[in-house]
């Protein structure tokens, strides 16, 4: 629900920021991905942490 | 107008064939990537935007118009409060369950339960997005 929330919110996804809009430099995109990516990756290490 | 649609068809299976190939549709595989434990997925991200890089910045200079289209438009983005708030939204559930939207479509091919309640869960939150949004 966050993801398809997130992704209309966000105006894109990985697909499009991450592949498309990067592929384009939009700057906005660049911007996006770093954000998703790092929360993405913050998220998945604290689940890790707590086993889950 | 068929040509349209057959291409369009095509696209989808090469992109989801490509998906698929990289192991892109395995959330463990999204997982380990997002937890450094396997960085090969930054081959595919690399290997997707370095090839889309060349074909977007290059095509329209050589050609006037795309092969079954009209016109090249450009992606319209506009950066604000709200699409960065998506952003952080977007990342927490890609890190809860290391689904995205794309390969969630893909991976409805393999028939896994899992995949199936995650794009039923992106399918519901972009509802919520759609009823929230047309209240605003």
């Amino acid at each position: 629900m966050l993801i398809g929330f997130g992704a209309r919110l966000g105006g894109g996804c990985t697909s499009g920021h991450g592949i498309c809009g990067m592929a384009s430099l939009s700057p906005g995109s660049l911007a996006m991905v770093a954000i998703f990516l790092l929360t993405g990756m913050a998220t998945a290490l604290v689940c890790r942490l707590l086993g889950i | 107008m068929a040509m349209n649609l057959l291409f369009t068809l095509l696209s989808g299976l090469l992109f989801g064939f490509g998906l698929a190939w990289a192991t892109m549709i395995r959330p463990e595989s999204v997982l380990n990537f997002l937890t450094f434990q396997d960085l090969g997925l930054l081959l595919v991200l690399g290997g997707a935007v370095g090839l889309n890089l060349l074909v977007f910045q290059l095509l329209p200079r050589l050609r006037a118009r795309p092969l079954w289209g009209e016109q090249f438009e450009s992606r319209p983005f506009q950066l604000d409060r709200q699409s960065l708030i998506g952003g952080v939204l977007f990342g927490l559930g890609w890190g809860l369950c290391g689904v995205c939207p794309g390969p969630a479509l893909a991976g409805l091919a393999t028939g896994q339960g899992e995949i199936l309640l995650a794009l039923a869960g992106i399918l519901v939150g972009a509802g919520l997005h759609g009823l929230w949004a047309g209240r605003r």
